[in-house]
């Protein structure tokens, strides 16, 4: 079974009364209905519609409505439906439909008034790049939980506790802006919160980048494509934004002004993705989760995981450099063989890692000490010989976590199901040992702290479920983190997030009404909303994002 | 022309315009013997609000209507035995010699009917309605937007039932401890 296969063409394949199948003359006419009309054709009264008093060949559907038309509709009314006629009505306000139909949704377009920002701090700071500061107006919207939400999914932390989270439209009555997107800007522990809004974005294929402490790329990516169709420089602190432009030329890293799209956290809670376009999928999939003896026969016991998984658009997969001096986005420079299905790129310590295809098949790794000038291979673990493809496109989505400092590194899968090993080198990739550890649940995540100890996060699902961490000189050797460890509990509530600046708890908040939820839909009733975000670099001290919620 | 002239024509208008495309909406989701019944009802329902009917989205509300009577027959269990999907029995047979593509096929049928009635409504608007974001959101009473998340989600569960059928189809020994959840 092709793991691309487009869905909806293939149901269209499959469609049971394919356009052109219905023989018009089966159907009765106008004419005939004025016919009927006309002859008055005799109808049982009906306290009820009846639909076994209507059957095909005895007393066709057009022949009801004849006599209803002849009866008259105040009288119709009342036989058929006893005026109670609520189950009929489509689920939709009749004034409202003609606008939604007819005209475009309206989304109130950005309007900036361009300032060059030349006194903030950091990376940015001599940037020639213009970042434009939001209108009072659009700032309003952006900020108006009324209007645009926060979802899981686009949010990232900095290291020192700025974030951006992306909001999109609500889905609401009350919202007036369709398929916009917006952007909310602020620091752990409060201060100044800004927004922006974006305008109208594929929620698919809408990615939120971190580059250092301040500044984050919202990016738009177009399938098919290895440029974006927009991609916006924000910055955390100003809440100005730019609009980044496309280059085709690949580019080595060789300016302190020049950022990569890191391979981040691979995983569904608000953390973003290793490739530059793809998508998270929430499909519910069975996982095999041991063996069970059953009447003298052992068969594989399965369970339904409901997990996310990556759903690459290999196309667009590789990794991307950000240049703020003159405001472009485009392709690192690498090796010939990098994989677009594997894009496990990671910077550390100035050592970026990308997944690359080796002759003959197989998963490689290499990396580059000079920004993609040039590129060492390294061979990663026997048992993790799989073809990069085969890595991506299974089912599990065994993307590979990988943590380097140095010549230090750590290899796992994403969601290995019961493969929850840890392959650590301490000469760059040269030899490997096994860690003496490996975490519970079905999926492990690898993070470096700060003072160089390899973090292990196991996770059940979208949930933490253990946390392992290294000696600073010894990365296989990992030991079980308690709460007394981590400063705070290990909340099991909370989903949680690693982006390479740190690690993220998100606690969510679900409206406290079932639908029918007074202004809101069902959908929004059902959906959780982050609520608090803890976040910490060292698993020891946390800040806490409070996010805002009806 | 009266009143009830430019009502009527509009019914006749609104009939001969979208009968064919109700009619095959309906012959997709219900019984052959049950179509003329959902029609009459649609009709009924569309004369009694001929004034209501939002120009320019007629054939959506038609649809929104005609789910709904759908629904109702399904939530009456003395009725249910008549409206079973249809869609194994009348499905097109694939041209040319493809009995993998068959496989296949049959195999996307079946993941479509585990999904949920929603997901399933979802994807045959598009597949075979062939409606555009908004005027699904006619059809569901809901905005165009949500229709465009609610179609990715329907569509990436039935490419999971779809892997979860196939991989079945795959090892037919293999036992699934919580199918009931799928």
């Amino acid at each position: 079974m092709n793991d691309h296969i487009d869905l909806i063409d293939a149901l269209r394949q499959l469609d049971p009364v394919p356009p052109g199948s219905i023989d018009e003359a089966q159907c009765a006419t106008a004419a005939q209905l004025r016919m009927s009309l006309c002859e008055g054709p005799v109808i049982v009264p009906m306290a009820r519609f009846d639909h076994r008093r209507v059957r095909s060949g005895s007393l066709s559907w057009w022949k009801v409505a004849a006599a209803i038309a002849v009866i008259g509709p105040g009288i119709a009314a009342v036989l058929l439906w006893g005026g109670d006629d609520d189950g009929l009505r489509p689920a939709v306000r009749i004034t409202d439909t003609v606008t939604s139909v007819s005209e475009p949704t309206s989304t109130t377009e950005p309007t900036t008034s361009p300032t060059i920002d030349d006194s903030a701090p950091g990376t940015l700071g001599a940037s020639l790049f213009a970042m434009l500061s939001p209108s009072t107006e659009e700032e309003a919207q952006a900020t108006d939980f009324d209007l645009y939400r926060d979802d899981f999914e686009l949010m990232q932390v900095s290291a020192v506790g700025n974030y951006v989270s992306l909001r999109s439209c609500r889905d609401s009555k009350f919202a007036t802006c369709g398929n916009g997107w917006a952007y909310v800007t602020g620091a752990a522990g409060g201060g100044e919160v800004h927004g922006g809004l974006l305008g109208e974005l594929s929620p698919v294929n809408l990615h939120l980048y971190l580059l250092d402490d301040r500044y984050f790329v919202a990016l738009e990516s177009a399938p098919g494509e290895e440029a974006p169709a927009t991609a916006w420089l924000i910055d955390a602190v100003s809440g100005q934004s730019g609009v980044l432009r496309w280059l085709d030329e690949p580019t080595a890293l060789d300016s302190a002004e020049q950022m990569l799209l890191l391979c981040q956290e691979s995983y569904n809670s608000f953390g973003t993705t290793c490739a530059v376009a793809a998508e998270w999928d929430d499909t519910p999939f069975v996982a095999e989760v041991g063996e069970v003896s059953s009447g003298g026969t052992t068969v594989t016991e399965t369970s339904l995981f409901e997990g996310q998984y990556l759903d690459m658009r290999t196309e667009a997969g590789l990794p991307k450099v950000v240049d703020v001096r003159d405001g472009t986005i485009r392709p690192l420079a690498m090796p010939d063989n990098a994989s677009a299905e594997l894009p496990v790129s990671q910077q550390a310590a100035g050592r970026i890692w990308i997944g690359t295809d080796l002759d003959g098949g197989g998963l490689g790794l290499a990396f580059s000490d000079d920004g993609g000038v040039t590129w060492t291979q390294v061979t990663v673990p026997e048992q993790l010989h799989a073809t990069s493809e085969e890595l991506a496109n299974v089912v599990h989505d065994d993307l590979l976590e990988i943590a380097a400092d140095g010549d230090r590194v750590a290899l796992a899968r994403s969601w290995g199901g019961d493969d929850n090993a840890v392959y650590v080198s301490e000469d760059a990739g040269k030899s490997w040992t096994t860690a003496t550890s490996e975490p519970n649940g079905n999926g492990v995540h690898l993070y470096v702290l700060a003072d160089g100890r390899l973090v292990v996060m196991g996770s059940m699902d979208a949930y933490p479920s253990e946390l392992l961490v290294s000696t600073r000189s010894q990365w296989a050797e990992l030991d079980k983190l308690d709460s007394s460890d981590l400063g705070r509990p290990l909340d099991r509530d909370s989903r949680f997030s690693v982006n390479g600046a740190g690690v993220a708890m998100i606690r969510s908040y679900s409206l406290p009404c079932d639908h029918p939820c007074p202004g809101y839909t069902q959908d929004e009733a059902e959906r959780s909303v982050p609520d608090t975000v803890a976040f910490s670099v060292d698993l020891t001290n946390w800040s806490t994002i409070q996010m805002p919620h009806p | 022309m009266s009143g009830d002239m430019e009502l009527n024509d509009r019914f006749d208008k609104l009939y001969d315009g979208h009968r064919v495309a109700l009619n095959a909406y309906c012959r997709r989701r219900v019984a052959r013997d049950v179509v003329d019944d959902v029609m009459a009802e649609v009709f009924l329902s569309a004369w009694r609000r001929i004034d209501q009917i939002p120009g320019g989205a007629e054939l959506p509300w038609l649809y929104g209507v005609a789910r709904n009577v759908i629904a109702n027959y399904r939530r009456s269990d003395t009725r249910r035995s008549r409206l079973g999907l249809r869609l194994v029995g009348e499905r097109r047979e694939p041209s040319g010699d493809a009995s993998n593509v068959m496989a296949d096929e049959s195999l996307v049928l079946v993941a479509l009917e585990r999904l949920s009635e929603g997901d399933q409504e979802l994807l045959r608007l598009r597949a075979w309605e062939n409606l555009s974001s908004a005027e699904m959101g006619v059809v569901l009473g809901i905005s165009a937007s949500a229709v465009d998340m609610r179609l990715l989600r329907a569509r990436r569960r039935l490419g999971g039932c779809l892997k979860r059928v196939a991989s079945k189809d795959r090892a037919p020994g293999r036992r699934v401890a919580e199918e009931g959840l799928s």
